[in-house]
């Protein structure tokens, strides 16, 4: 292993580097002050009990939570709850869709029902759902996950792990509860999983809010972000373009 | 950097079954489904002509799953090699992970992950020049 201050090589196990007098300090953060999730700590809540509170305190109060979240202990349990919350969610959408689908149709405009692909999800049956999501949830998580953990590496944040990023993602996944509420569930979703990545990100790595921001938004900005630079550099110059013809 | 040979510890993530195998997974897809049909268009490109950073990827990664290497690479270079890294990473890891074999590990000091950390953002930012032009 290498000093982190000097570079220079040390041998394991050594509190201070021989080169530079540094301290090494190669610990996941506050792993002491740590403790199990309601999720993780079935024995105690029990498993209905274990769900609902960690849904209750990673939703309304995610600082608390994600800062006592600890960093190791496996990912089967954060993955195990993120497919519990995330199949709940979706079927309670769908009935949603299902009873709404009426509704919704005479709002929508023809040229959007006749696009192709509109209709791609409606054949699809709940059992072909059933099959269908969870692998897609769980593809979904390590995805994310890597993704958000290498922009959390790049701007040397990532201070626990990869552990810590998986748990903060899978975690998060609390926000897709609010797509049981039906017309606006998925945006609130698509807002509060956001912050509650950031604040899980924050929290489990003790990292800054902004570093944590930057791993979560910057994949998304990267595609949309620049969009919006695009569009606001165009109407700049069409502004510009229409001041001076008014100018000549 | 220090290259050393490790034993696997119990408890260890396997990043090479799990990466390499979504990696091996979307190259199943790539010869079997329609994926090009199935995914939406790049919103970037539609609005702004230019590609996105990741544009060519689903295309590179639909080469690579019909044995066209070449065209993957010329498609999409870094999401390619990507890609080719992965499958060989999974391989690795699963023979290695089988076979109770030690596993090469990398130790980087600082300078070299910060020096490693500007190299990356480079190759996308390169990646993406060179979709501008040839895209």
């Amino acid at each position: 292993m290498f000093c982190p201050h000097c570079g220079k090589e040390i041998t394991e196990g050594q509190l201070f580097c021989r080169h530079c007098g540094g301290r090494i300090t190669e610990t996941v953060p506050n792993a002491g002050g740590r403790e199990k999730t309601p999720w993780e700590d079935r024995e105690t809540h029990g498993f209905l009990g274990g769900i609902f509170k960690t849904v209750k305190e990673s939703l309304f109060a995610p600082s608390a939570f994600f800062r006592k979240m600890p960093v190791t202990g496996g990912l089967a349990d954060p993955l195990l709850y993120a497919l519990i919350v995330g199949m709940v969610s979706t079927m309670v959408s769908y009935v949603w869709q299902i009873l709404f689908q009426g509704t919704m149709q005479s709002y929508i405009p023809a040229e959007m029902r006749a696009a192709p692909g509109y209709d791609m999800f409606q054949g699809l049956g709940i059992a072909v759902l059933a099959v269908v999501v969870p692998i897609f949830i769980i593809l979904w998580l390590f995805i994310w996950s890597g993704i958000v953990h290498l922009c959390l590496m790049m701007v040397k944040g990532a201070k626990a792990g990869f552990e810590a990023t998986f748990r903060a993602v899978a975690y998060s996944n609390s926000a897709y509860l609010f797509m049981v509420i039906p017309i606006c569930g998925s945006l609130i979703t698509a807002v509060w999983s956001m912050v509650l990545i950031i604040i899980g990100l924050k929290e489990a790595h003790e990292t800054s809010g902004g570093k944590a921001a930057f791993a979560e938004l910057f994949p998304l900005a990267l595609c949309c972000g620049l969009i919006a630079a695009v569009v606001a550099l165009g109407i700049l110059a069409a502004s510009l373009g229409t001041m001076s013809r008014i100018s000549h | 950097m220090r290259v050393s040979l490790k034993q696997r510890t119990p408890g260890q993530i396997e990043f090479g079954v799990i990466y390499g195998g979504i990696g091996l997974l979307a190259l199943l897809a790539g010869r079997f489904l329609p994926v090009i049909g199935l995914l939406p268009a790049c919103i970037f490109k539609g609005l702004t002509g230019l590609p996105c950073p990741t544009c060519g990827s689903t295309r590179s990664v639909v080469h690579l799953s019909h044995g066209a290497v070449s065209a993957a690479l010329f498609t999409n270079p870094l999401a390619a090699a990507v890609f080719i890294a992965a499958a060989l990473f999974f391989g690795y890891s699963v023979v290695t992970l089988l076979f109770h074999i030690p596993r090469l590990v990398f130790s980087l000091s600082e300078r070299e992950k910060t020096r490693s950390r500007g190299i990356a953002a480079a190759l996308v930012l390169a990646n993406w020049i060179y979709l501008i032009v040839t895209l």
